[in-house]
């Protein structure tokens, strides 16, 4: 069997907020493409910022970060958020107030569902995360379990490469997340895209992923999956 | 029982209608005495005019407010605070003292006089010191809008203006329509700028009705409709703050921190924003200033202006005890009443703001005639109290609502009575926001022109009417020292109710050591 390309891979990369101790250091990490990796870890270990810096909404200090074997961050080159094909789930949602659910979903398309290609992607996406009948309502008109789903079906349409999840489950029951969890298993093995989420929950990293590591010190330790008892 | 406890605020709601219903009837009066069409051609020049102006004055106030609350928000910059209170200064500053300085500066530097009193020049004058009126409400909305949703739209392929355009405008529109609604009613309002600009709009027109052609029913007519506007325009505003909320579209709100930029890279936006500092503030006070320095000695500066500094200061203080304790009345009934109608009487009485301070006084001089209350200091409190009570009764209602109920509950479990609750638990905790709406009260009475005109004791001076009458009568120069004077009082009151906290700035946290956790755009 073919081993699949690298998707993307760090390289001794080093963040820290000004003024403190550097919350990755030396951090390496390599995904192959459809790969579903997990990163565990306590609130406040660097987890959240490990994705912040591969979205590039951080810079690192050192260290290289390629997706698709191009680098995106470097000694003195930065690749804006907007370029990278990168989507990512934010832990509050962050779902447009402003906006349908209909238009949250077509805002990163390349016409905003006013194309029949978009409408129909914005139509898939609402029936792969059961939310069809959600598609006119406002925001504020959801419940926590659809606005999650809202914003796992508005991160995945524009079909990016990697879909980065940080903390995307853990705000919902245990019945809800189980579902939601699927949901975004099968939408990303349907797109075949290459995933990493960061959980505090040992349960939802393993049943997630692939591969799973945890953040200690700032470098990452891959996990075993602990056998079936 | 029940009818003593709401006795206070029948009587407020009485003393709110009474210049309105006064004004109402005697418009009802002429208006079959005099031929519509006659009135309607003389009515056509003031409405166009008006409209010219509120339009021009708020595309103006919108492009510098807006770009400053940007930049001061988005950006960390060398001088950045600078540009923060040069935003919020022009406060401090009345559009006719901003004309007068202009004009007098202007003429100085060999600019024919006449040439300079227009439309333009006085849309500019209000855009510059009406600026803030934006500035604060965008300002605030900036900073605390979600940073995960503008770095989810970034991650989603925007950037820059359409960033802007797609995300941020829309989710701060109700609070920038809010601050131009609010900008536009100072507009409606104002007699002192168009006056001295020799712009003919709806108030100069009231005025020259009754005072120059003695024809009190067509200026209660003019009054009527134009306070009609303005009520409109407040009850939109009211409308659209309940509707604002960005609640269920996010967990919790971390803020964008600011991305640091050189003062190059930022210049384009720079400019339109430093330019009510400049324009609204530096300049006036300078000009000012430049002119008391020159005629330190002849103008006897001190002799000139003490007693409209302690009148101005009197009344001032007189008026915002007044205007908060009927505030304190207001928001208790808005808050305890159960009744429905009552608690909407008790909203629309503090909604004087709607009138403007001309109107008002209009109202007020037909209403109190028959009491031989015309030219009292009750008469011109009475005023003040009627147009400012919108400012106490928000500024106090925003931190009592903040104030669980569960407090007084429990005040009243450990023995305390309906009224010791109040005192002991609820009135020290209002404290801030009570002095807040105190100093907000006394900025605006320092300030107001009209009302103070057409309702102050004839022996009454204050330093907004010495200077009106000297600026009438072309003594320019001598206006200085008042104006001046009238600036520093109200740069006080600017900064005392920043401490207080009533602009929201500074209170996003985005200094020091939380700044590195908050989420930012790179």
């Amino acid at each position: 069997m073919t081993e699949k390309p690298v998707s993307l891979e760090l390289r001794n990369v080093v963040f820290g907020y000004s003024n403190q101790e550097p919350t990755i250091n030396g951090l390496s990490i390599s995904i192959r493409a459809g790969e579903r990796v997990s990163v565990l870890g306590n609130s406040g270990i660097g987890k959240s910022s490990l994705l912040r810096v591969i979205a590039g909404l951080e810079r690192i200090s050192a260290g290289m970060i390629c997706l698709h074997e191009k680098i995106v961050s470097g000694p003195g080159h930065h690749e804006l958020p907007e370029r990278r094909r990168v989507g990512m789930v934010f832990q509050d949602w962050a779902v447009f107030p402003h906006l349908t659910v209909f238009k949250n979903i077509a805002f990163g398309l390349a016409t905003r569902g006013t194309s029949p290609e978009d409408r129909g992607r914005v139509e898939q996406m609402l029936q792969e995360f059961e939310i069809s009948e959600l598609s006119g309502r406002m925001p504020d008109t959801l419940s926590g379990g659809q606005l999650q789903r809202v914003a796992c079906a508005r991160a995945i349409a524009p079909r990016p490469e990697i879909l980065l999840l940080d903390e995307a489950f853990s705000s919902l029951d245990v019945d809800l997340r189980g579902r939601v969890r699927q949901q975004v298993i099968t939408a990303l093995e349907h797109e075949g895209t290459t995933s990493l989420l960061v959980t505090h929950d040992p349960i939802e990293a393993f049943e997630f992923a692939h591969r799973v590591f945890t953040l200690e010190n700032g470098r990452l330790i891959e996990k075993k999956k602990p056998a079936a008892t | 029982m029940r009818f003593w406890t709401r006795l206070p605020l029948f009587i407020l709601v009485l003393a709110f209608l009474a210049p309105i219903i006064s004004l109402v009837v005697e418009a009802g009066n002429s208006f079959w005495r005099e031929s519509i069409p006659l009135r309607a051609a003389r009515l056509v020049d003031y409405s166009v005019n008006s409209v010219l102006l509120v339009t021009g004055s708020l595309l103006g106030a919108t492009i510098f407010g807006l770009s400053s609350a940007w930049l001061c928000a988005r950006r960390e910059f060398t001088g950045r605070w600078v540009l923060l209170w040069g935003s919020i200064l022009p406060l401090a500053v009345p559009g006719y003292l901003a004309a007068y300085s202009w004009v007098d500066f202007l003429i100085d530097a060999g600019f024919p006089g006449g040439q300079l009193r227009n439309l333009p020049f006085a849309c500019l004058i209000f855009s510059v010191c009406l600026s803030p009126y934006v500035f604060l409400p965008a300002y605030a909305a900036l900073v605390q809008l979600p940073g995960s949703l503008l770095e989810s739209a970034r991650l989603l392929g925007l950037n820059g203006l359409r960033l802007f355009l797609a995300v941020e405008l829309p989710l701060i529109r109700s609070s920038l329509v809010a601050g131009v609604l609010m900008a536009g009613l100072e507009v409606l309002a104002d007699f002192g700028t168009v006056d001295f600009m020799a712009v003919d709009t709806w108030t100069t027109a009231i005025y020259r009705t009754w005072f120059g052609l003695g024809d009190r029913g067509t200026a209660s007519l003019l009054a009527v409709v134009l306070f009609a506007v303005s009520a409109l325009v407040l009850f939109r505003d009211s409308r659209s703050r309940s509707k604002r909320s960005l609640a269920g579209s996010t967990r919790k709100t971390a803020p964008l921190r600011r991305s640091k930029r050189s003062l190059l890279s930022i210049l384009p936006i720079l400019l339109p924003a430093a330019t009510p500092g400049v324009l609204g503030c530096l300049m006036p006070v300078s000009i000012l200033s430049t002119r008391v320095l020159r005629n330190w000695s002849s103008l006897e500066i001190w002799t000139t202006i003490h007693e409209p500094i302690l009148t101005t200061l009197f009344v001032a203080a007189a008026a915002g005890l007044t205007v908060v304790s009927i505030a304190l009345v207001l928001v208790w009934t808005i808050r305890t009443e159960s009744n429905p109608a009552i608690r909407f009487f008790a909203r629309v009485s503090s909604l004087g703001y709607a009138l403007p301070g001309g109107v008002l006084g209009l109202g007020l001089l037909i209403f109190l005639a028959p009491l031989y209350l015309t030219g009292t200091l009750v008469g011109l409190l009475y005023g003040y109290s009627v147009r400012f009570a919108t400012i106490g009764t928000s500024s106090i209602e925003a931190r009592w609502q903040s104030i669980p109920t569960l407090y007084e509950s429990q005040a009243r479990l450990l023995g305390c009575s309906a009224a010791g609750a109040f005192f002991r638990v609820t009135l020290p905790l209002l404290q801030r926001s009570i002095l807040c709406a105190f100093v907000l009260t006394t900025i605006d009475v320092i300030k107001e022109l009209p009302a103070t005109m057409l309702l102050r004791p004839f022996n009454v001076e204050t330093l907004a009417i010495r200077t009106y009458n000297l600026a009438s009568d072309e003594r320019l120069a001598e206006t200085a020292p008042s104006s001046l004077a009238m600036v520093l009082l109200c740069a006080a009151g600017v900064f005392a109710a920043q401490k207080l906290g009533a602009f929201s700035v500074g209170e996003d946290g985005n200094r020091g050591e939380k700044n590195d956790r908050k989420t930012s755009l790179t």
